[in-house]
């Protein structure tokens, strides 16, 4: 069992790893997308842009490697509450926007499919960090 | 002894500050490396403005441009595609698709009744796409004298709660 919890932290790590990468490459795309959702003040787009990408690069990497596993894991949980929240947001509004979160190209709009997507990788970051944590509390 | 031979584990607070100041670090860095770095704050508005600008036209923010629906001589012209339109639009707004600046546009906007002397408000679906802007400068080079756009497109008007019609 412990090593089926090492594999999934590890694969969500390679998933946050992922999902920076693009928005790593054209930030300015990003802060687009990010500014569509209507949510942030313009000042703050673009900053938030430059830097939600390396969080998401440190994060995959803590998750990657096991290390402050705990605060990634608790970070790759919130950071996807985030996003789903903001989705959420955009969807009951009628904001046709992209969703921003594997991509900036235009192919990814919000849709049913993007919520199952990221539900599923929610679901996943709360099982890892319950088992992070539960090993956590075992450690004497 | 308490502690030996035992591995502490850091306080939470601590490791979420470990990646939230890796993270920015990071970043600073990283964007200090470019060969061009991208501003931590920029005025996408005057952006918007800018480039409506140098196509020759105005540029109207969602709050104000719902201040002007229904007034006489204001006409919103959506460009989105009739799909689009057919689902979802601003109310009282007529469908200019982008796609008839490649054609007759003269003879398109004659026929959804446009007047050259109307002041209109082009828009398309956010702030993602560019068929207001491109659909807005072919109008000016037609001949319509008061062409602004909204570049904030239909999210926007949505996100102020802006009057609409459609079955979505």
């Amino acid at each position: 069992m412990r090593v089926f919890f090492v594999l999934l932290r590890m694969a969500l790590g390679l998933v946050f790893l992922y999902a920076a990468w693009d928005k790593i490459v054209d930030p300015m795309a990003f802060a687009k997308i990010i500014r569509n959702y209507q949510i942030l003040p313009d000042m703050a787009v673009s900053a938030v842009a430059l830097t939600l990408p390396w969080i998401e690069v440190v994060v995959g990497m803590c998750l990657l490697t096991g290390f402050v596993a705990r605060g990634a894991s608790l970070s790759a949980s919130l950071m996807m509450a985030v996003f789903l929240s903001a989705m959420a947001w955009a969807w009951h509004k009628g904001i046709a926007t992209q969703c921003g979160c594997f991509t900036t190209k235009a192919d990814d709009a919000i849709s049913q499919a993007t919520f199952i997507r990221d539900g599923s990788i929610m679901a996943v970051c709360l099982l890892v960090t319950l088992d992070v944590f539960i090993r956590a509390r075992r450690t004497p | 002894m308490a502690g030996v031979g035992t591995r502490r584990l850091a306080p939470l607070w601590l490791e979420l500050a470990v990646i939230v100041i890796f993270g920015v670090g990071l970043s600073v860095a990283m964007n200090m490396a470019r060969q061009e770095p991208v501003p931590w704050i920029v005025d996408f508005a005057a952006l918007d403005k800018r480039d409506a600008l140098r196509r020759g036209l105005e540029t109207i923010d969602p709050h104000a441009a719902v201040t002007m629906l229904g007034k006489p001589g204001v006409v919103f012209v959506d460009a989105r595609t009739a799909d689009e339109f057919a689902l979802h639009h601003v109310a009282g707004a007529k469908n200019l698709p982008q796609e008839a600046m490649y054609g007759d546009l003269d003879a398109t906007a004659g026929n959804l009744g446009l007047k050259t002397e109307d002041r209109i408000v082009v828009y398309c679906g956010n702030l993602l796409c560019d068929k207001s802007k491109e659909l807005g400068e072919a109008l000016r080079t037609a001949g319509f004298a008061y062409v602004t756009v909204m570049p904030e497109g239909f999210d926007g008007w949505l996100a102020v709660g802006g009057p609409t019609e459609g079955g979505a």
